[in-house]
């Protein structure tokens, strides 16, 4: 996966493959199908403490506890609590995490020439954690880097620090 | 259909021993009747078995190992559906029976000079089944642990015939099944090894140190050998492992009995349970005594001669003998009431485990339901408690599943402490007790190499020599004890050698010359020792090979700690050093008090609560009206706030209508509020996903009983917590005392 921040036409390429979409309040996003785990129902997430508020907390997932993203929360977006909410578990680098969504839309396959690099708005709107933006069936999709998204967040990179002496538990790591 | 019960006759092969005539004619019968009931065999094939069979049948003993090999080698043609051919086997040449099929058995069956053969590597025939070869590898590295503790048995009680059957019998096992695998050097080198054994067992050879050397030492070559045949698997020649030649020469000439009868020296580790020890032991007579008498008539057994020269009671002397024999008795037990095992993957366990977590859960969610409550349905109701009932056996089953004993462990470390011991001309008599205590199996793994460090260093600087300690009148042998136990939750690991203890001056000279310490402050016993667990810290007045190096000590405390275990050390000078561990039982399960704050529930590790209480107002006073303290049994605490510290709302404000626990221990006390206490738990430990990280003030997760997640509180970071900060120092103390 691209750790540059910023795809160069010429990478764009190698981002062209099947996307899951979903939707962040009105604005439709596309996550590679290939970090994707599964789609769940929201369940009861419990906060952690001293932790960023996008972080919604940690859930249950089968006896393993991975923690939830509120992306709408750290793209600032308003939150609304609808039925369709849902958390979209992925997995980057071995590492689990849900991410809350307002809705799951569908699976497109994205060509190369359908995605364009991401525009440019200044420093006023960070667009570091796109791939790039896809156009498919007449819409435009936000193709997000989760990588640099999650990264981005610092929890990763958290994790990765503390992954040596993780506490004793070994029940968790992903298979 | 012939293939099962060639199978099967394979395995009678390989189980049978060269020497048993019985077991041969019965191989003979078994391969006879196979060949008149398998269909479509030639009959060029039929006469080639029935040659074999007469073979086997009617070699003479000593050449039936050679026979078997060939008819190894013919069965495995059988199995492919190949035609088959007998070719006699002769001592004296090569007998390339299906050379196509085995290539070493040409080599296997002519006694040939060794050096020929070193020299080219051996490769793995094509057609090896990888898997079976596997099987092999794994089979014979458990039954090399198996007769490994058999040799260490022997060499307290070196009469212990099961013992040397064990042996016999792994490394028989070895040589028969890397013969039917092609290995042929293995399958010889293990013949040299099993002849020495089978020396043994018919009293043809004194178990002796020497022998007892050879023998351990195979039982590494023969582990060597199997580490080059699993290298080996993925195509690469199977080299030779180093010193074979050289071990084999060794063996066949203790095997012929050339070998000086080695005398068993002081050094030698001494039987524990001889008459005449315990008889010193319980105080019947002295040690004097009992040599005086021996010597003057070694040949009478020391029981009558004791009682014919009135040293001692003949009761006495019964007692004792019935004591030895019952230790005897015991040890025989030991081996053979190995529980049988299969292998399973870890991460299939750890599954299974979260699954019966899970179904725990969802078995609780139906009991609770309100619609089943409702409804009135007598009979389903039964039917969910029973099987909630099950569900329940199935969790503390799977809760001991990953529970394992500590003796491999602790047989790991009787074989080092039998090599230190010689290599360090100090005579050690290594006890343990306890080895069946059951320890999670990474807590295991996570203490098994600090133990072997900690047992190198008992050895090292801990005992003193044989000279040292008669000068000190102390017996010549020292004793390393090594105990484990349950103890209040936890698994007490006690290693206690009884040499000449720490010397507190030369560590505190150490520790001043090194910078560790100001030499003027006055330091109570517990912290002098504590400094040897400082990084590049010994006290050993030469390098040796064994330890001394100043690294180790701090590793052993990292570890430990790293375990949620603690270390302790109590030492008196000339009477020895105990080191004690402390450790949960499992890293995972955590016994825990649920409590709750707000809309938040929290798990606090049961252990850390040393109280609960309710305040009243009087107990309650602040300092410059923010730092609350509650005064209990006159001591003056800090009251810490759980909801502030993680800002939960809609927790309770007054002091005295919330519990406050007192956690924490010596002056890292604090009480800490919260709002109720819901009860107390058994809780798997879980992080809280790689993807959070460490939280501060948080150990863990748990999935509660309704499948929530609750969080595990780390009361020793509380602590850090709210001293203003992870990083606050000794300040607020301070003002504690200030105020107290």
């Amino acid at each position: 996966m691209s750790t540059t921040a910023q795809p160069t036409a010429s990478q764009k390429g190698e981002h062209a493959g099947k996307y899951l979409t979903f939707f962040l309040g009105t604005e439709e996003y596309g996550l590679k199908i290939l970090t994707v785990h599964e789609i769940i129902g929201m369940m009861a997430v419990t906060r952690v403490p001293r932790t960023p508020d996008f972080i919604l907390g940690v859930i249950n997932l089968r006896g393993k506890v991975i923690p939830v993203v509120d992306l709408r929360i750290r793209f600032a977006m308003d939150v609304t609590v609808s039925q369709d909410v849902c958390v979209i578990v992925v997995q980057v680098r071995g590492i689990q995490m849900g991410i809350v969504v307002d809705r799951v839309s569908e699976v497109v396959n994205i060509a190369a020439e359908e995605i364009e690099p991401p525009p440019s708005f200044g420093v006023d709107v960070p667009t570091d954690f796109l791939l790039g933006i896809g156009k498919s069936q007449g819409r435009v999709k936000m193709l997000l880097d989760i990588d640099h998204v999650l990264t981005g967040t610092e929890i990763v990179q958290a994790a990765s620090a503390v992954a040596g002496s993780a506490s004793g538990d070994d029940a968790s790591p992903a298979t | 259909m012939p293939q099962p019960s060639l199978d099967e006759l394979a395995l009678l092969l390989m189980q049978l021993d060269p020497a048993d005539d019985v077991g041969a004619r019965r191989f003979a019968e078994a391969m006879r009747e196979s060949a008149d009931t398998s269909a479509g065999l030639a009959p060029a094939s039929i006469i080639a078995v029935l040659k074999c069979t007469d073979a086997v049948e009617n070699c003479p003993a000593a050449d039936r190992e050679m026979v078997l090999v060939a008819a190894g080698t013919l069965l495995e043609t059988w199995m492919r559906g190949d035609p088959l051919a007998w070719v006699t086997p002769s001592a004296s040449a090569a007998a390339p029976a299906a050379a196509a099929a085995a290539p070493t058995s040409a080599e296997e069956a002519k006694p040939a000079p060794v050096e020929e053969e070193v020299e080219v590597p051996e490769a793995l025939a094509d057609d090896v089944d990888l898997d079976l070869l596997r099987d092999f590898i794994n089979e014979s590295r458990d039954m090399l642990v198996g007769a490994e503790a058999a040799l260490l048995q022997l060499e307290t009680d070196p009469t212990n015939d099961e013992a040397v059957n064990t042996v016999f019998r792994a490394f028989h096992t070895v040589k028969g099944t890397a013969a039917f695998l092609g290995l042929g050097r293995l399958s010889k080198f293990a013949h040299k090894a099993e002849s020495l054994l089978s020396q043994v067992r018919d009293r043809a050879l004194t178990y002796s140190a020497h022998t007892a050397d050879l023998a351990l030492q195979s039982a590494d070559m023969l582990r060597e050998f199997l580490d080059a045949v699993e290298i080996a698997t993925d195509g690469s020649p199977l080299l030779l492992p180093e010193g074979t030649r050289e071990l084999t020469a060794e063996l066949e000439v203790a095997a012929s009995g050339k070998q000086p009868e080695v005398v068993v020296s002081d050094a030698a580790p001494l039987p524990a349970a001889r008459l005449g020890d315990i008889l010193v032991d319980r105080g019947v007579v002295d040690r004097a005594t009992v040599e005086a008498v021996h010597a003057e008539e070694p040949a009478v057994p020391l029981g009558q001669a004791l009682v014919q020269h009135n040293a001692a009671p003949l009761k006495d002397v019964a007692q004792a003998l019935r004591q030895q024999s019952q230790q005897q008795k015991q040890a025989r037990q030991e081996t053979t009431t190995a529980a049988d095992s299969i292998r399973v993957r870890t991460d299939r366990l750890d599954r299974l485990i979260d699954m019966v977590g899970e179904l725990v859960i969802a078995q609780a969610m139906i009991v609770a339901d309100e619609e089943l409550q409702q409804s009135g349905m007598q009979g389903l109701t039964r039917k969910v408690s029973m099987a909630g009932k099950i569900v329940r056996d199935l969790q503390d089953l799977s809760m001991s599943m990953r529970m394992v004993p500590l003796k491999p462990v602790f047989q790991k470390l009787a074989r080092l402490v039998r090599d230190l011991s010689q290599r360090s001309g100090k005579a050690v008599e290594f006890q343990t007790h306890g080895e069946d205590t059951e320890l999670d199996r990474n807590m295991v793994d996570a203490i098994a190499d600090p133990l072997v460090h900690m047992v190198r260093n008992s050895l090292d600087h801990g005992l003193e020599t044989p000279a040292e300690r008669t000068a000190s009148g102390k017996r010549s042998a020292g004793v390393l004890r090594l105990s484990a136990y349950h103890a209040g939750g936890a698994v007490v690991i006690e290693l206690h050698d009884d040499g000449r203890g720490l010397n507190r001056e030369k560590i505190l000279a150490k520790a001043a010359a090194k910078g560790l310490i100001d030499p003027a402050k006055p330091m109570s016993d517990q912290d002098v020792f504590a400094l040897i667990f400082a990084p590049g810290f010994s006290t050993a007045d030469q390098v040796t090979d064994i330890s001394g190096r100043g690294v180790g000590m701090d590793v052993v405390r990292r570890n430990i700690e790293g375990a949620r275990g603690t270390i302790e050390i109590s030492s008196t000078a000339g009477q020895g050093t105990t080191f004690r561990l402390r450790l949960p039982l499992t890293l995972a399960i955590t016994d825990g008090m649920l409590v709750r704050v707000g809309n938040e529930r929290y798990i606090v590790p049961t252990t850390s609560i040393q109280l609960s209480f309710r305040p009243s107002p009087e107990q309650i006073c602040t300092v410059a009206g923010k730092g609350e303290m509650v005064v209990l049994r006159g001591e003056t605490l800090p009251i810490v706030r759980l909801h502030r510290l993680f800002a939960v709302s809609g927790a309770r404000e007054r002091i005295d209508e919330s519990l406050l626990m007192l956690v924490g221990d010596g002056d890292k006390r604090i009480a800490l509020m919260v709002d109720d206490l819901l009860g107390q738990h058994q809780v798997v430990a879980k992080s809280l996903g790689q993807g959070i990280g460490r939280i501060d003030g948080l150990s863990g997760g748990a999935i509660l009983g309704d499948g929530r997640v609750g969080l595990i509180i780390d009361v020793g970071q509380i602590v850090n917590l709210s001293r203003n900060g992870p990083s606050a120092d000794d300040g607020p103390r301070g003002d504690r005392r200030a105020v107290a």
